[in-house]
Parts: C-alpha cells; structure tokens; sequence
C-alpha cells in the first residue's frame, strides 16, 4: 500500500495505514499515523486534481513543511502535519468513508484499495474544552527581569515575550490587559503577529480575534477563533527538528501596575493529549512541569493594586475599628518588591489630622508600624528585615502591646507562611518607654494606600488582612480577598466590614502556590490509560525527568561551607552564614554570605552538618551545640552536641544528621551555640564546617 | 571511568528508537537499583602511633563492591577506595581503638581524608584510660569523586600512647562505606 508520494518515501507499515475501509461504512478511529517521507515530498489527492482539490485541502508556502487542511464544509476537518522525514497524523484520528470527490484522498497501491476518505480531527464535538491562564504583572521597568523573558530567545525592540508551545490541538486565545497603558498582543512564533495593537493602545480584552495567522493558506477556523496546529513551523531552521509553533504575548514598555493575561482555552479537550508547555522559557519562573502543578494549584483571587493613589480596598470607620489599646494587625500579602525604596502601605486607618493606626513595609523590606496618640504626632517602631521568600508572598503581622507592664509599651513582629499561621516572631520585639495608647479617629480603614499621601500606595497583591481589637482577641475587621469571586467590587467581611474596591484595584486571579516555584518541581508521573498514544514529549515528563531526578541532576542539593567566626557568640545560638557554595541546583536558593537556604519543593528533606573551631581557646572545657533552624526557630532541631570538651586545634565534630519536614519556600539555617568564641572556623579543606541539604522524598 | 545514565532528551514528534528507549529505562534502573557501593573493613590490626596524624588505616576485608573493573578497592594498596564513577557519595566511616595494651588516656580522632589532602573529622576524648575498646561509629560526610583517580582513606589518630586499632578478631571493627547519591 502506498499513499500518494512524490519525491520518495516509505510508509510505516507498522501502522495499519488503510486498514478495511468499507466502502461507505463507518468511520473508524485511528490513534497515531505515521508516514516517512524523504525530502521535499509532494502529497496529492486522487480525486485527479492534482492536489489541490477545490479548496478542499490547502498548501502552506513552507516549501518543505505541509499543512493539510479540510474544509470545514465538511462534516469532519482533517489537520495533517507533513515535512521531510516524518509525517505524523496523531492524536485523534478519524478515518472514514463518504462519497464524493471532496475531500478524498487516494490510497492506492497493492491490491488496489477504492478511494477512501480520511476525515481527522473532530474539533467540534470531542468533549469539554479546558483553559490555561498566564499572568504576568507590569512592573513599570523592565519586565525582563520578572517573567516574560526568554533567555533562548532573541528580543523584539522593547518588546518581552514569554514563549508557550501550546501542543497540537485547536485554540482559542483571548488577552486581558488591565491598567496598561500599552496593550499586551499575542504573536505566533516565529514572528507573525496576530494581533497587534500598538503603542499607547490602553489595555482591554481582546477576544477571538481572527487571524490569518497562516498567511499561506488564507485557512483558519475563522468564525471559532485561532486555529493552532503543531508542526507547522517543523522545519524552521532554528527550531527544533519537529518542534511547534509557540504563541508568544509581547508588550510595548508593560506599565506599572498593568496585568497582563492570556488565556488559551483547548476547545476540544479529548481531541488532544497535551497541555500547554512552557518551553525554554522563564514564564512565570515556571518550568514546563510547574505548568502541570500549577494546574494543580489553581488560581486564587487576590486584591491587585497597581501601586498608584486612588486604587485600593477601603471601609468605612466603624466604632469597632477605634481601638484604642492592644491591638494586633495582620496582612497576607505578595509585594512586587520588599525593599523597593520607598514605604508601602499594607493597611491603615491613616487619614490626615485622623492618624490612628498603620501597618506598612519600609524602603529597605522591614515592617513598620505605626500609630498616634493625638490624631497627628505619629509614633513609630520598626522590624527586622522581612524575608518574603519565593514569589514575593508573605504573612505578616504586628502587636502593639500599649501597656506592657514596665512603663512601657512593646511592638511583636511576626510573619507566616499564610494567615493560618504558625507564627513565627520576626527578631526582637520593639520596646518603647511610656505607656501608649492609639487615637480613636474617623478615618476609614484602607488597604494598599492611606489618605495622608505621606507613604506609596503599595504595589503587588494582598490575599486577606485582619485587625483584631487586643493582641489575638476580636476580629474587628477580616477582608479576605481569596473567597471573592474576580471582579468583586464590594463585599462584607466576616466581621461586619463593608469592602469596596476603589479605581483601578481589582480582585483578580493570580496565581497559586506554584508561583511560588522556582525550579524544578518534584516529578509527578503520569498515569496511563488505555488508548493513551505515548508521545516523546510526554514521556519526557514522565520517566525521563524522574530518572534526571533520581540521579541527582535537578535534585535539590545545597551543600557550603561557612568560615564565620564572628556568630559564634558565647552562651546564644547564631546562624552561620554561608559563605561558600559547594553545590547548589535544583532551585536550593541561598544568598551569598547569608544564613538562610529556602527549598523550593515541599519534602522530605535530608541534612547533614560538620561543625568545625580551631584552636583558640585551646585547652579550656568547652561546649559546642550544632543546631538547624527552620523558618527563623532557633534552634529548630538540635543536631548534636559535643559538650564539655577540651578544645583543640583543627577539631571538628560531626554533629548529626537527619531528616525533617519544610514546604515551598520555607528556609533552614545551620546554627551553632558555644561557650568559647571561635576566631579561625576552618573549611572543607583543612577542615571544616559544612552544612548539607537535599530533598529526599515527597 | 563508568559514565552516570543520563537519559536522552526524545524530541518533541520523534518516534522513539524502542531498543534504545528500553535500554536507558533498563539502565537507568539498573544503576539507581544497584548505585555503585564498597563497604571495607580492618580484619587486621594497624598500629596507631602515638601524636601521628599519618596512622591510615589498612582496610583488608571487603564486604562489599562493585564487581570488575568498577571495583573501588584494589588489594594492592588495602587502605583506599577509588570510585571509577563519578559524583557524589556518602562516606560512613567508624573507628576502633584497642587500649587494651597501652591504657591511655588523650585525644582519639577519625576522619576520612581524600586524596591524601581533605578530610573530615570526628573526634572523642576517653574519660578514662581502663577503657578497653574505643568507638567512633557511624560518621557521614558527603565528597564528591571525580571516577578517575581520587581516592578516600580512613585514619585515626590517639594520643597519650600507641595503640592497635580494633579488628575483627577482637569484635570491633573500623570500617569505611562509599556510596553514590548523585551526579556531582
């Protein structure tokens, strides 16, 4: 048997290519097709047209890539991918008979098959279609260094794209530009723009914008909107050597505070057996795995503000809002940047000449709060530096304890992983002289700005915030911007508070705890069913990737050494800072010099430390205690101990090693408590403190 | 020097070649199934000289390693192992001290030294010099070998007076166990 074939080639036989078609029976359904063909090869039909059957199949200008495209005046489509060395029908396939010289394509050869007809993929009836969403917020400055940045890729101008490859299947996209000044617009790789609507073109929705995205052809599914088909730029040069299209969403200059989606939504769902992939690019910081978790993480609403006066979240003063003693406030939020320069305000009942109470974070990242006893003098204290973690999300909270029994007052700090807590104190507390009260004031409560101008409106998401009335005690005011449906522009809180989004700020989706990833995500296997065609691509994401994982390649590892000496501070437990990097990969994040190393995959972890001194205080009993801290608890685990020894010259201990617990985003510290100062920490080579981490198991 | 399996990227589109697909499956399980591992041990005593930091200790008896070439350990030099596969291992090392005949007191250390030059330590002081036997048991390190020619040693060290390091026949043993967890 042999398909119609100019320019040489062979058929896979492997593959029952035209299986007994009855001549005007029923359809049949065939998985995977696979023809091989050799260089520039010529596909034509039988109905004697010489290929180019009434418009019934089209031919793109790529002289060496072919797109074989049914009419939709027929009551199947058909999508063929040809180029040289590998025709490959795939996922759904429909063979079957019908009459007429339309759409027919010849299968002659050996015994003399009839005509038959091949009908392919059924866009339109197979199953529930399913979306995707990206968003990416505008910075006001170069959005390169967020998201939407392809190392791999050559950059348009001013232009910043993000790249996803968005498998075989049948698309529809739509772009929601929110604030911008400058539209967001899809392009479709390798450089056709579908919809460009130029500078200084403010943001809105786009939606099924048609195109005639493949110019050579003049086809498309224009009435349902963007027709994608992978493998039409399979030959592309720089491209891989069967690689897709790949849509990319590119802006002039992303404004500040502009949010920018695209939405690709699969409108056949069964039709295809891949989802969108991320490819080679920084989307998000995702990977193409984290595009599968964040499928598991869906999206939740959170209150964006765009980090300019007049767009924020406010209710109105309410007695229960006029506390005037302890007072305990909290905040769930996602800055775009902790230290940007300039204050931000998280929450406040901050009007001028009405100053009462105010949480912010500072230029440099601490939290800062605030308050008045007279409605105008404001009295202050400040934390420690947050450490915001991966993705830039954080709880945060503050108590104001405004008597605390010693003439004086006292500020506690604390942050979380979200407001379900645990709480974990931040530093030291705040200890001011006099006892200290908050003026009962008549301004409203705002989120994300306050009416005195005096700080910036912030700039970034905030999930929920809460002020209770005392430290811990009544809830007096809980907006929790998650349990809003997007576009909520008014709701009551839980105690009673009446929250209306004002301007520009909006309760959009964003993304969810898989924004908070880095790389790479712990494998997840897929699992099979029948029928399932085992495409490379997705084996790849199964087996190979676990492998890379066993192997060590994309595990989490951080290993370094620390030659601090200055922390060793008699009688207290201190971090070592890190002052060495011996292995770091698999998205282990440490700061140079820094106590801190965040694990980006929640886990199992494994540790392993040395701790070593020298000779400093040679021959005095002494104690060493090693110690991991988690999330700022020190210590968190006591690791080992060598108590009561006589000091010695180059002498290491081996504390201990074991396993614990940590999510995404948490961070550990290796710590030391000693009753003799060390003055020369030696390291690895001569030899050493180490610290060891790794994942271990899910 | 034994490479790491390191599966293949298959190209979106491709149509895997299923001998080669099946074999880096097969081999890759392989190797996470059975990653390359030596466990020896003194089955004979080494004197342990007294304030010396050179006491390498002669590791004769071997419990387990990889068979063949990939062997780490070569009796002709009984104090090494020299993984012929790269990456990184964990090191378990344990040290025994017979004080029986010199009953002394001082300083004893073990560590694991790579390449005659890196090396990590653990240490303990005997409270008293009655005691017979002296462990240091299960210490870990993690180095990474290069599958040529680096190679790991175990040595201990005592002070106060020389002393025989345990050995099978008394019933304790210093031992030194290489094991590859990852690729570098």
């Amino acid at each position: 048997m042999a398909i119609g074939l100019r320019g040489g080639g062979t058929i896979d036989d492997s593959f029952p290519l035209n299986p007994s078609f009855p001549a005007g029976g029923q359809a049949q359904d065939l998985n995977i097709l696979t023809l091989i063909t050799y260089g520039v090869t010529t596909f034509f039909a039988a109905d004697g047209n010489g290929g180019v059957g009434n418009g019934v199949w089209q031919r793109p200008v790529t002289p060496s890539g072919w797109t074989l495209l049914f009419s939709p005046t027929h009551e199947t489509f058909c999508t063929y991918q040809f180029f040289p060395g590998l025709i490959t029908v795939y996922q759904y396939v429909r063979v079957g008979a019908f009459s007429g010289s339309l759409g027919n394509i010849s299968f002659t050869g050996p015994g003399s098959q009839p005509d038959r007809a091949m009908c392919g993929i059924d866009i339109f009836s197979c199953g529930a279609s399913e979306t995707w969403d990206y968003t990416v917020f505008g910075h006001g400055h170069d959005i390169v260094d967020d998201f939407w940045y392809d190392s791999t890729a050559s950059q348009l101008g001013t232009q910043r794209s993000g790249r996803i490859d968005p498998g075989p299947g049948d698309w529809q996209y739509i772009i929601t530009s929110m604030n911008a000044a400058n539209a967001a617009y899809p392009i479709l790789d390798p450089g056709n723009t579908i919809y460009n609507p130029g500078a200084g073109v403010s943001g809105g929705t786009h939606t099924n914008i048609k195109t005639d995205w493949m110019t050579s052809t003049g086809f498309g599914d224009q009435n349902e909107g963007l027709t994608l088909i992978r493998s039409y730029y399979a030959v592309g040069a720089a491209k891989a050597p069967y690689g897709s299209p790949r849509i990319q969403m590119n802006t002039y200059n992303p404004a500040k505070g502009s949010t920018y989606t695209l939405r690709l939504a699969l409108r056949d769902k069964t039709s295809i057996d891949a989802r969108p992939v991320v490819d080679k690019t920084k989307l998000f910081g995702l990977t193409s795995e984290d595009v599968g978790r964040a499928i598991e993480n869906p999206k939740i609403p959170a209150l964006n503000i765009p980090g300019t006066i007049g767009n924020y979240a406010s209710t109105p003063d309410n007695a229960a809002l006029d506390i005037v003693g302890d007072i305990d406030i909290r905040a769930d939020v996602a800055l775009d940047d902790w230290s940007s320069g300039v204050y931000q305000i998280l929450i406040g009942k901050w009007t001028t000449g009405q100053l009462s109470y105010r949480l912010a974070i500072s230029d440099a990242g601490f939290m800062q709060l605030a308050w008045t006893v007279d409605g105008t003098n404001a009295l202050a204290a400040g934390s420690e530096v947050v450490s915001p973690g991966l993705g830039g999300r954080l709880a945060v909270r503050a108590t104001l304890d405004v008597n605390n029994g010693a003439s004086g007052h006292t500020v506690t700090w604390y942050t979380a992983r979200t407001m379900a807590g645990p709480w974990v104190q931040l530093g030291a507390q705040s200890v001011g002289g006099g006892v200290t009260s908050i003026f009962s004031g008549s301004a409203p409560l705002d989120i994300g700005q306050d009416n005195d101008a005096s700080y910036e409106p912030l700039i970034g998401a905030i999930y929920s915030a809460e002020i209770r009335n005392t430290i811990g005690g009544t809830v007096v005011a809980n907006p929790d911007f998650t349990a809003q449906t997007p576009g909520t522009l008014s709701f009551a809180d839980t105690a009673g508070r009446t929250w209306t989004v004002k301007g520009t700020a909006a309760i959009a989706d964003v993304m969810g705890s898989a924004l908070l990833r880095t790389t790479p995500a712990v494998p997840y296997p897929r699992r099979w069913k029948n029928g399932d065609v085992p495409l490379a691509a997705i084996l790849n994401n199964d087996w190979r990737d676990g492998f890379k994982w066993l192997l060590g390649y994309t595990k989490p590892w951080f290993a370094g050494i620390s030659t601090d000496t200055a922390n060793w501070v008699v009688g207290s437990w201190h971090s070592l800072p890190i002052n060495t990097e011996l292995i770091k990969q698999g998205g282990m994040i440490h700061a140079t010099n820094d106590t801190r190393i965040y694990v980006p995959e929640d886990g199992w972890y494994e540790y392993m430390g040395t701790l070593s001194r020298d000779s400093t205080s040679a021959g005095t009993t002494n104690k060493d205690w090693a110690g991991l801290g988690r999330n700022g608890n020190i210590p968190g685990v006591i690791m080992g101990s060598h108590s009561a020894h006589i000091v010695e010259d180059d002498m290491v201990h081996v504390p201990d090693q074991g396993s614990l617990y940590l999510s995404a985003g948490d961070y550990v510290q290796f710590q030391v408590w000693s009753t003799a100062p060390a003055s020369s920490v030696k390291n690895w080579s001569s030899p050493g403190t180490q610290f060891h981490i790794w994942w271990a198991e899910r | 020097m034994t490479a790491t399996p390191n599966p293949k990227t298959w190209t979106d589109r491709e149509m895997p070649d299923w001998k080669e697909y099946g074999a880096e499956i097969f081999q890759t399980l392989e190797f996470l199934l059975n990653p390359p591992m030596a466990w020896v041990k003194a089955n004979s005593s080494t004197s342990i000289v007294n304030d010396s930091v050179t006491n390498v200790i002669t590791l004769d008896q071997v419990v387990v390693d990889v068979p063949g070439l990939e062997a780490m350990y070569n009796p002709a030099v009984p104090t090494r192992l020299t993984p012929k596969t790269p990456g990184r291992y964990k090191v378990i090392y344990s040290g025994s001290w017979d004080n029986v005949a010199c009953g002394c007191s001082g300083r004893r250390i073990i560590w694991v030294r790579r390449n005659g030059a890196y090396d990590v330590r653990a240490e303990m002081r005997p409270a008293s010099s009655t005691i017979g036997h002296l462990l240091s048991q299960g210490h870990v390190a993690y180095v990474t070998m290069n599958g040529t020619t680096d190679y790991l040693e175990l040595l201990h060290f005592t002070s106060g007076g020389t002393v025989n390091n345990g050995n099978a026949t008394d019933g304790w043993q210093s031992e030194l166990i290489l094991r590859w967890v990852g690729v570098n």
